[in-house]
C-alpha cells in the first residue's frame, strides 16, 4: 500500500511502510520529491567506479546497496530507492540511513553524522562519530523538554539565499543498553534495532517540527573525558577538515565526484553557524552539567 | 620485499606495540616526536574499518562487523603510500589476515609477568584476574553487547597460543623483537624496525626516532595532550614502561603461575624462570 511521508521536507511515496516518519501533510497536488519502490534490483551494477562486497558506486551515479540479509538497495538520481522484493529485515535500516545518505549526496544536500534538535529557540547540531555518545547527550535534552529533530544522520542544506538549512528526518533515538540502564529507561516494550543486538529503538513524545530550519549552531563531540564540561568555539579552519570527517559515507560521496562540493558546503557551514567543540565527562552523573552549559549558551 | 600490502604490527596487548607505532611515526616524519593522534590505525577500530569500506549498515553484529575485516584489509592494501601499518592484537589468522593484503610482521613481545601487570591496570583488575585471562583459550577483547563497541572482536586466547601463533605462522617476512630489547639497545632495536619496513635506516634519523619516542617523552606528550588509546578507569596510558617490574610486583606464586602457563614458550623467547623475589632473599 502506497503512503506519503514528510522527511526532509521532501513529499516521499512509499510503497514500503516507514512508520518512523511522519505523513505528508500537504496538499494533494504537490509533487513527490522522493520514491520508494518494491522492485527489481540487479545484484551489480553494469558500469562501476567501485565495486566493494556490499555496494557499487556506478558511473552514472547509482548506487547500489548489498546488505547481509541479501536485501538489495537501488539509489538513483536522489529521486528514486528501489528496494529488492526479496527484501528481509535489514531493508527499513538501509533506507533510513546509508540509503538516504546516498540519496542527500545525489540531491546535493549534507548528510552528517550528527543528532539534531530544537534547544530552546536554536536549531543545534551534535556532530560525532559513533559511540561519541550523541544520542545519549540528545536523549538528556530531550528529558529537559528540547525536541529532537533527527538522531544518528542530520540533513544540512547550503544555500545562497535561505542560508544553512537543517532539514529534519524523524524523531527516534537509538540507544543501547548499558545507556538505558544509566539513564533509568526500562528496555521492556522498545524494540530492537535490529534482532539480537542489545540496541533499542526510542521514539521521544516530544513535539516534532518537521519544517526545514535554519541551523544556529554546530557543535563536535570530543572522546577525551574531561572533568567539567566546556564548549569551546571552533574556527572555520578547524571546523571544516571536521566536518569533512563527520559526512555520513562520504568515501560514496567522493567516488561520485563531490569532494569539491563537499568542501563547498562544509566551507560554507563553517563560514555562517557558528562551531563549538564540547568536550565532556563521560559519567551519567555529569550529564546535567553538559546539558546545563548547551543550554547557557543555546537557551539562556 | 614486495611494497604492495600491510605490515601487520601484532601483538598481546601491552606489550610494546603502541611504542612501534610511535618509533613507525617518529621515523616517517624523519625523527620527530610523534603525533600520538596520529599513529598507524586498529585494524580492528570500527571508524578505520567503515572509512576504508563502507558496511551497508551502521549497526553491526559482532559477526559481520569481524566479516568486514579482511575485506578491508584487501582493499587497504593498495591505497595510499606504503608502508602502510596496521596494529592488531588478535591472534594470527591466515583467513582474517590474508596473504594477498600481507606485506609482512612486526611481532613485538614481552615478558608475560610484566604483560600480567601492566594489562591488570590497563583493563582495571586485579593482577591475578589478568593472569587467568593469559591462560584463557577463548579469551576475547571487544565482545561486549550491551554497548557501542569502538573495536571489533578480537580472538586473543592464551598468552603462549598468541605468541605461538604468530611466530609460527607460515607468512614470511617476519621480524620479531622483544620489549626488552627495544629497552635495552633502543638505536638498534630501531635500525632493525626501519629496514624492515624499508623506512630511513640511517644513523641520525635512527638516534633521533629513538630519543624522540623514550618513554618520558611519550609521557610529556600524553600528558600534555592526552591519548585517546587511554581507558577512562587508567590514569595515563604511559605507565611506567620498564623491563622487570614483575620483580617487585607479582608475589612468587603469581610469577611461578604464569611460568608454569607459558615456560615453554618464554624459553623459546628467552624469558628464563629466573627465581622470584622471595627466593632471592
Amino acid at each position: 500500500m502506497t503512503a506519503d511521508y514528510l522527511l526532509c521536507g521532501w513529499r516521499v511515496r512509499s510503497e514500503l511502510p516507514l512508520p518512523e516518519l511522519p505523513v505528508w501533510p500537504g496538499v494533494e497536488e504537490a509533487a513527490e520529491d522522493v520514491s520508494i519502490l518494491v522492485g527489481p534490483v540487479p545484484d551489480r551494477l553494469e558500469a562501476c567506479v567501485k565495486a566493494w562486497k556490499y555496494l557499487d558506486v556506478g558511473a552514472d551515479g547509482t548506487v547500489l546497496l548489498r546488505s547481509f540479509d541479501r536485501t538489495r538497495i537501488l539509489i538513483r538520481q536522489g529521486r528514486e530507492i528501489v528496494v529488492s522484493p526479496d527484501q528481509g529485515p535489514d531493508w527499513r535500516l538501509l533506507v533510513l540511513n546509508s540509503a538516504l545518505a546516498c540519496l542527500c549526496h545525489q540531491r546535493g544536500v549534507l548528510p552528517l553524522h550528527a543528532a539534531s534538535l530544537r534547544i530552546g529557540e536554536r536549531v543545534v547540531a551534535l556532530a560525532g562519530h559513533s559511540g561519541a555518545g550523541k544520542s545519549t547527550l540528545a536523549m538528556a535534552l530531550v528529558r529537559r523538554g528540547h525536541s529532537l529533530l533527527s538522531d544518528d544522520l542530520t540533513v544540512v542544506r547550503t544555500d545562497r539565499q535561505t542560508g544553512v538549512m537543517l532539514l529534519p528526518t524523524f524523531p527516534r533515538l537509538r540507544l543501547w543498553r548499558d545507556i538505558l540502564d544509566g539513564l533509568n529507561i526500562p528496555a521492556d516494550g522498545l524494540e530492537r534495532v535490529r534482532p539480537g543486538m542489545e540496541k533499542f529503538d526510542l521514539r521521544p513524545r516530544t513535539e516534532f517540527s518537521p519544517a526545514p530550519a535554519c541551523l544556529d549552531g554546530l557543535v563536535f563531540l570530543g572522546g577525551r573525558p574531561t572533568a567539567q564540561p566546556t564548549l569551546a568555539p571552533c574556527p572555520p579552519m578547524l571546523a571544516v577538515p571536521q566536518m569533512q570527517g563527520f559526512v555520513v559515507r562520504h568515501k560514496i560521496a567522493h567516488l561520485l565526484g563531490l569532494q569539491a562540493a563537499l568542501l563547498a558546503r562544509s566551507a560554507a557551514i563553517a563560514k555562517a553557524v557558528p562551531t563549538f567543540r564540547l568536550e565532556r565527562p563521560l559519567s551519567f552523573a555529569a550529564l546535567d552539567r553538559t546539558t546545563a552549559l548547551l543550554e547557557e549558551r543555546f537557551a539562556p | 620485499m614486495s611494497r604492495a600490502g600491510i605490515f601487520w604490527i601484532a601483538s598481546y596487548p601491552k606489550s610494546g606495540n603502541t611504542w612501534l607505532r610511535c618509533l613507525i611515526a617518529s621515523l616517517q616524519s624523519g625523527g620527530g616526536v610523534p603525533d600520538l593522534e596520529r599513529l598507524c590505525p586498529n585494524g580492528s577500530a570500527r571508524n578505520w574499518l567503515d572509512s576504508v569500506i563502507p558496511p551497508p549498515l551502521e549497526d553491526l553484529t559482532p559477526d559481520e562487523a569481524t566479516a568486514l575485516r579482511p575485506e578491508a584489509y584487501r582493499q587497504w592494501a593498495t591505497e595510499g603510500q606504503p608502508p602502510r601499518c596496521l596494529k592488531v592484537h588478535d591472534r594470527y589468522d591466515r583467513a582474517l589476515f590474508p596473504d594477498e593484503a600481507t606485506a609482512g610482521i612486526v611481532h613485538i613481545v614481552r615478558d608475560p609477568r610484566d604483560v600480567a601487570l601492566s594489562w591488570a591496570h590497563h583493563m582495571n583488575v586485579s593482577v591475578d584476574m589478568a593472569i587467568d585471562k593469559m591462560a584463557q583459550e577463548d579469551f576475547a577483547i571487544g565482545k561486549a553487547r550491551t554497548g557501542f563497541q569502538s573495536q571489533t572482536r578480537q580472538i586473543l586466547g592464551t598468552w603462549s597460543n598468541h605468541v605461538a601463533s604468530w611466530l609460527d605462522g607460515p607468512f614470511r617476512p617476519l621480524l620479531v623483537m622483544r620489549y626488552e630489547d627495544l629497552l635495552a639497545d633502543p638505536v638498534g632495536q630501531t635500525t632493525r624496525l626501519a629496514a624492515f619496513l624499508d623506512l630511513p635506516a640511517d644513523r641520525e634519523t635512527v638516534e633521533r626516532s629513538a630519543a624522540a619516542c623514550r618513554f618520558e617523552i611519550l609521557q610529556e606528550a600524553e600528558a600534555a595532550n592526552g591519548f585517546g588509546e587511554k581507558q577512562e578507569a587508567m590514569e595515563r596510558f604511559f605507565r611506567q614502561g620498564k623491563a622487570g617490574a614483575w620483580r617487585g610486583n607479582l608475589t612468587p606464586s603469581q610469577a611461578d603461575h604464569l611460568v608454569c602457563n607459558h615456560g615453554r614458550i618464554m624459553a623459546r623467547l628467552g624469558y628464563e624462570a629466573s627465581p622470584g623475589p622471595s627466593s632471592r632473599e
